[in-house]
């Protein structure tokens, strides 16, 4: 039986004022969450609130016992282009950050690292500059780094942020892929609902201005009546060859 | 070549303030590629307009306790005005570590508050002016051999902490939410970050004057940032740049008769013009 990472007890999350009513919420090890909203709806400070990096206004979220390490890759337009940073110099930065101050990365962690830029198709152009590299390049260098600090939680903010129909489905396809190789948790936010509901075990709906906090298997949470209630617009859904598609319908007379 | 010969022939003159000019340079300039990073390239103007609500105060203290200090060849109240100044600006730094919007909100205020707490309470100091704006402001021809070990010791220990913290202070810089996911403290590292900021603008201003200080800091990280195509590149273009301007700007102002702090900073700007014209092309 997997046990919870990540336990939150009638949390209140948000900016000074609850966005939601008090969330009841768990992460276990091997989990594979979506979250899913509109834009604004509270997505990247429930992300936020789960990993410890915003304080709960109510409530309790607890770790499990003996600690976790949690990795969390941002939406990429909140980084600085400006800084003058390899691929290879991103993707380390979270390995070197955690050694005892003052050391620097060995072999074997520059070792490591490589091996996670190879894997996500990386490596040649570790030297390359960050800031050069496309969306989805940028994304695989920035999973790397995630990646190589072997987390238990892995939270990915818009993954497929700005990526073309080719690079999300690689992308996705390799979470899927990680999901059945390790046995971290898995936390993704994306406004892609087509693709996160045919990628992710589990969907968790949210969206402040409804007051909506729903989780449950991808499954079971991905119904017209649902998606239409998260969004506030008339929303269909239909399955093809195993595939959950999900569509605005059109209201235009 | 007479400039240069009355130059070196007059070194005694200048000789301290030229090593206290370049040793700050050195760590101003190192330190400004994070200021530039950061964007908050507004944090070493409040910090140095903190300091000096500092140095005020310390004179007001001495005023009220009765005492008449003179600083001409030292000051003899209790407390030098120029630790109270480095106490005021590591004080400020932890306001100025917070997230960047309330980061750059407190910088705004403290600038303005502190403004206006010199003005108002430098009219209740009963000291000579020139004094208390000598040790407000620094001046870079006339330099105690005294701020060499100030300035040095300063500059050893700003570089020894970004020796051992330079991982995450890259990585709370780059991406905080990341680096506070992965459990590295994201207040404390911007604080201690902040608080070298504060150490050497605080010690560099008294030494050399505020105008120095800033100028050295910020523009020739930004020819740094501009040509170098890594973070030690960049450190190193802006370390080379911040001394040559230091150094070259003490030769300008002996042979051109030029302000000193003036001359060193239109030499860094010249720096960058030719970092921009260079990278443009």
């Amino acid at each position: 039986m997997d046990f919870a990472l990540i336990r939150m007890h009638g949390v209140s999350i948000g900016y000074g004022r609850p966005l939601v009513h008090p969330i009841d919420f768990e992460l276990r090890r091997g989990d594979l969450w979506g979250v899913v909203g509109p834009n604004g709806a509270g997505k990247t400070t429930l992300a936020k609130t789960i990993l410890g990096l915003l304080p709960p206004i109510a409530g309790k979220v607890e770790i499990a016992a003996g600690g976790l390490r949690a990795s969390y890759t941002p939406q990429r337009h909140r980084l600085s282009p400006e800084y003058p940073l390899s691929a290879f110099d991103v993707a380390i930065m979270g390995s070197a950050a955690l050694l005892p101050i003052g050391k620097r990365p060995g072999e074997s962690h520059r070792r490591r690292v490589s091996e996670e830029l190879e894997r996500l198709d990386m490596l040649s152009l570790g030297k390359e500059p960050f800031r050069s590299l496309s969306g989805g390049q940028q994304q695989r260098v920035l999973l790397a780094r995630a990646l190589a600090a072997d987390p238990d939680v892995l939270v990915l903010d818009e993954p497929a942020e700005g990526m073309d129909l080719v690079s999300t489905a690689d992308i996705l396809g390799f979470l899927r892929k990680l999901h059945g190789e390790r046995k971290m948790a898995i936390l993704m936010i994306s406004h892609h609902l087509d693709d996160v509901v045919s990628t992710v075990d589990h969907l968790c709906l949210i969206n402040q201005y409804t007051d909506t906090f729903e989780t449950g298997p991808a499954a079971a949470m991905v119904s017209s009546a649902r998606l239409t209630d998260l969004y506030g617009r008339p929303i269909e859904t239909h399955e093809c060859d195993g595939i959950q598609h999900v569509h605005v319908r059109d209201e235009r007379p | 070549m007479t400039g240069a010969v009355g130059f070196w022939e007059s070194w005694f003159v200048w000789r301290d303030a030229m090593i206290v000019a370049v040793i700050g340079a050195a760590a101003l300039s190192y330190l400004g590629v994070w200021v530039v990073l950061k964007r908050v390239v507004y944090v070493p103007l409040a910090l140095s307009q903190v300091s000096a609500a500092g140095v005020v105060t310390a004179y007001l203290v001495a005023t009220l306790a009765g005492l008449h200090p003179h600083c001409d060849t030292g000051c003899d109240i209790p407390v030098d005005p120029g630790w109270v100044a480095l106490l005021f600006a590591l004080g400020a730094a932890v306001p100025f570590a917070r997230s960047r919007r309330d980061s750059s909100d407190a910088t705004v205020a403290a600038y303005l508050l502190s403004g206006a707490l010199v003005l108002i309470l430098g009219g209740f100091v009963r000291q000579d002016l020139h004094d208390v704006q000598r040790v407000l402001f620094g001046n870079a021809v006339l330099v105690d051999t005294i701020q060499i070990a100030y300035v040095g010791a300063a500059a050893i220990l700003t570089f020894a902490v970004h020796r051992l913290f330079y991982a995450r202070f890259l990585y709370v810089s780059f991406d905080p939410d990341a680096a506070g996911a992965a459990g590295i403290g994201h207040f404390a590292t911007e604080v201690l970050l902040f608080a070298t900021f504060a150490l050497m603008i605080s010690v560099v201003t008294r030494a050399i004057g505020a105008l120095p200080a800033f100028g050295l800091m910020v523009l020739p990280a930004l020819a740094g940032l501009r040509l170098g195509r890594s973070m030690r590149a960049a450190f190193a273009i802006a370390v080379a740049a911040g001394v040559l301007s230091a150094a070259l700007g003490y030769y300008a102002s002996f042979a051109l008769g030029l302000p000193t702090g003036a001359a060193m900073v239109a030499l860094s700007g010249i720096v960058y013009l030719g970092a921009l014209a260079k990278r443009s092309r």
